[in-house]
């Protein structure tokens, strides 16, 4: 099967019909923007892994109660979202840097516990630029409340529409431009010494 | 869109920065920026913002992670799946491998034809037998056999205790309400078709408005 030519839809189809690579493919079609979002959200590494396969086995093990006549996306950004804010509610997470855990107590539990971005492009100096300024930004995004977190990160990084935010975030539409206007205005606030 | 000294509210300039003013609005702030470097310089930082946030990078999960996943899996198997399944593993180990084996095979599938078929010509062979009759014969014979088999099913139900038990509470709401109890009934009725007409209506004709009521989010 060639997948590539496929909608989510159509793979959900595939998946339903027992097909052990449709739930390959699904999983990769998703696993960097859930876990990005889910990262972006606990700001721990193992956490993060471990609430992304969370939600990965509720989403894949409901296929049978999606409708397939809308986004699947939407679905699986949702179960991310509310996965990841039950988790929020029940525990402090604390705000974490994105070179590691400040809980690591030796070198090597730092770089586990750190990211590198999938992305890498640049020459060494960009990068080290492009990665202090990200880190910033990151930074800036990690102090935000969750709610405008998660409108911010599906806005601006996963370039989502208000309405599916909504649909997400399971809140009226007005809230969600509310959010992201808030959100927008703290980031500018907290990135003003950047120049940026 | 402005605020008191004409220039255009923050909101507005954030807005316009997205892409997210309408034409018309969109058309004024413009033509307002061309004279105003203040205004200028905000929609610009705005822009840069909404730049740097789209410029950050996806992060990637742990190797394995598909692994992972599927481990905590349930992949379905619906019947014919199974069956496909079934037949893969057992279809190999009736093949024959030797040719007694085959012979065998042969003249299982033989024996039986080679009979029927020498049954059928002695049929068709007798003065009083053609093939139309015994079309006609097979036909009429199916039907009744159809026909006995609906009426002894209908029959089943009628004597079912839930049938019963329906049929004598309508006997009495007759008996004791005379024609309104017939009235009522037959509105109770009524009301439950056109029910079970709205419920077929919503879920298999109407488009629905939000997705989110019709997604399965309750997990």
């Amino acid at each position: 099967v060639d997948y590539q030519a496929l909608t989510d839809q159509q793979v959900v189809e595939l998946a339903r019909a027992g097909r052990d690579s449709a739930f390959r493919e699904l999983i990769g079609r998703y696993q960097r923007p859930v876990f990005s979002l889910i990262y972006r959200m606990v700001r721990d590494r193992e956490r993060a892994e471990d609430l992304a396969q969370d939600t990965f086995i509720k989403v894949l093990n409901a296929l049978d109660r999606y409708d397939p006549r809308y986004k699947f996306s939407s679905w699986i950004f949702k179960i991310a979202h509310n996965t990841t804010l039950d988790l929020l509610r029940r525990k402090e997470i604390d705000t974490l840097s994105i070179d590691g855990s400040p809980h690591a107590g030796t070198a090597a539990e730092q770089e586990a516990s750190s990211l590198t971005p999938v992305s890498g492009t640049e020459n060494p100096e960009q990068y080290a630029e492009n990665r202090e300024l990200g880190g910033q930004i990151e930074a800036a995004i990690a102090r935000l409340r969750p709610e405008y977190r998660t409108a911010i990160v599906l806005c601006h990084i996963e370039g989502r529409p208000y309405d599916e935010i909504a649909d997400i975030m399971a809140v009226p539409l007005g809230t969600v431009k509310t959010y992201i206007h808030r959100a927008r205005n703290e980031l500018k606030r907290e990135l003003e010494h950047l120049r940026i | 869109v402005t605020d008191g000294t004409n220039h255009p509210q923050p909101e507005t300039l954030e807005m316009f920065a997205g892409g997210e003013l309408p034409g018309a609005d969109g058309a004024v702030v413009e033509s307002h920026l061309l004279g105003c470097g203040r205004c200028r310089g905000e929609v610009e930082e705005w822009r840069h913002i909404f730049h740097s946030l789209a410029a950050l990078p996806a992060y990637a999960p742990a190797a394995g992670f598909a692994d992972r996943v599927m481990a905590g899996v349930r992949i379905p198997h619906p019947w014919h799946v199974q069956v496909r399944a079934w037949a893969g593993a057992a279809l190999p180990r009736l093949v024959p491998s030797t040719p007694s084996g085959w012979a065998a095979v042969a003249a299982l599938l033989i024996i039986p034809a080679l009979v029927g078929a020498i049954f059928l010509v002695w049929l068709l062979s007798h003065p009083q037998l053609t093939a139309e009759g015994l079309l006609a014969f097979t036909a009429d014979r199916s039907a009744a056999a159809v026909g006995a088999a609906f009426s002894g099913a209908l029959h089943w139900l009628m004597t079912t205790d839930l049938v019963a038990r329906l049929l004598g509470i309508g006997a009495e709401i007759v008996d004791l309400r005379g024609v309104a109890g017939v009235g009522a009934l037959m509105a109770s009725m009524g009301a439950a078709v056109a029910l079970s007409l709205w419920i077929l209506y919503t879920n298999l004709v109407r488009t629905p408005t939000r997705e989110a009521t019709y997604v399965s989010y309750s997990i």
